[in-house]
């Protein structure tokens, strides 16, 4: 996964309509009259943000029937969550690490003092 | 979308009470031989660490993975409050989108709070709205987003 790639899907996910219509078609694929029903927007405002996120690889339109069902693809927002997930666990385990070691410092420092007495 | 919630979708944190004085926890985190012997996920080592701990001074980290692969870590002191507050500024490369800890344009706070004899450490990740506004909307992918991905994932099953 190249950084450029997830760049792409992150742009596409940075406006709350087309993040409300990807979340409409994890329920299913449809149609455009349908995706546009709920957003008090024109037609061709939301062609447009169809095509950033097809240009994303966020959806698919099916070319085979007239109306051109919209389908979402879900490889780019795994791949853009799989990187949030990363980064999380790189600090957590960071985290569990320096737990560990601040009880080892610790321990350390106790006995260093007990010789002293 | 207000504006406050908009800077919330770009945060991430991440919160942790260890067992510790603050002093000491703040030895661990900013001198770079403690440093190595902790940062990085499981598996992980570290085969350098350069720690320039000054407003402006750099953090340089070489994080060896355990295929061998080095994901260098590169970030900016933005501020230094002892023994209670870091700031980084990353200066990570675009290709390493975690940064090996810090992200590309991402400001990475961490503050240390006393509690008794213990320590809450705060992780606080801002990915930074950049001419390219992707990193934007990393952390609002966790958040606002969550439900638009528990619906994804009922749609893959």
């Amino acid at each position: 996964m190249t950084a450029d790639h997830l760049s792409t899907t992150f742009a596409a996910l940075a406006d709350p309509t087309r993040r409300a219509i990807l979340a409409r078609l994890a329920s299913g694929e449809t149609s455009v009259a349908e995706l546009a029903a709920p957003f008090q927007i024109s037609a061709p405002a939301i062609t447009k943000h169809l095509k950033v996120l097809e240009n994303a690889g966020l959806i698919t339109r099916s070319r085979l029937a007239q109306w051109r069902p919209c389908k979402l693809e879900a490889t780019p927002l795994q791949e853009a969550s799989d990187f949030i997930e990363q980064y999380r666990q790189h600090w957590e385990q960071s985290l569990d690490r320096l737990d560990t070691y601040l009880k080892q410092l610790q321990a350390r420092e106790k006995k260093r003092e007990h010789k002293k007495r | 979308m207000s504006t406050k919630n908009a800077e919330h979708h770009r945060e991430l944190v991440i919160t942790r009470l260890f067992d510790a004085p603050r002093e000491l926890v703040w030895q661990a985190w900013t001198n770079p031989q403690h440093v190595m012997r902790w940062w990085g996920p499981k598996g992980f080592s570290n085969s350098s660490c350069e720690s320039d701990l000054r407003v402006g001074g750099s953090f340089l980290l070489n994080m060896r993975a355990p295929d061998g692969n080095i994901y260098p870590c590169k970030g900016i002191y933005r501020e230094i409050v002892e023994p209670e507050r870091i700031v980084y500024d990353s200066e990570a490369d675009e290709n390493h989108p975690c940064g090996a800890g810090l992200p590309p344009r991402s400001l990475v706070t961490v503050t240390f709070t006393e509690q008794g004899n213990k320590t809450t450490l705060t992780l606080h990740t801002r990915f930074k709205s950049a001419a390219r506004k992707e990193a934007a909307n990393l952390a609002g992918y966790s958040t606002s987003w969550g439900e638009a991905l528990e619906r994804l994932a009922e749609a893959l099953k």
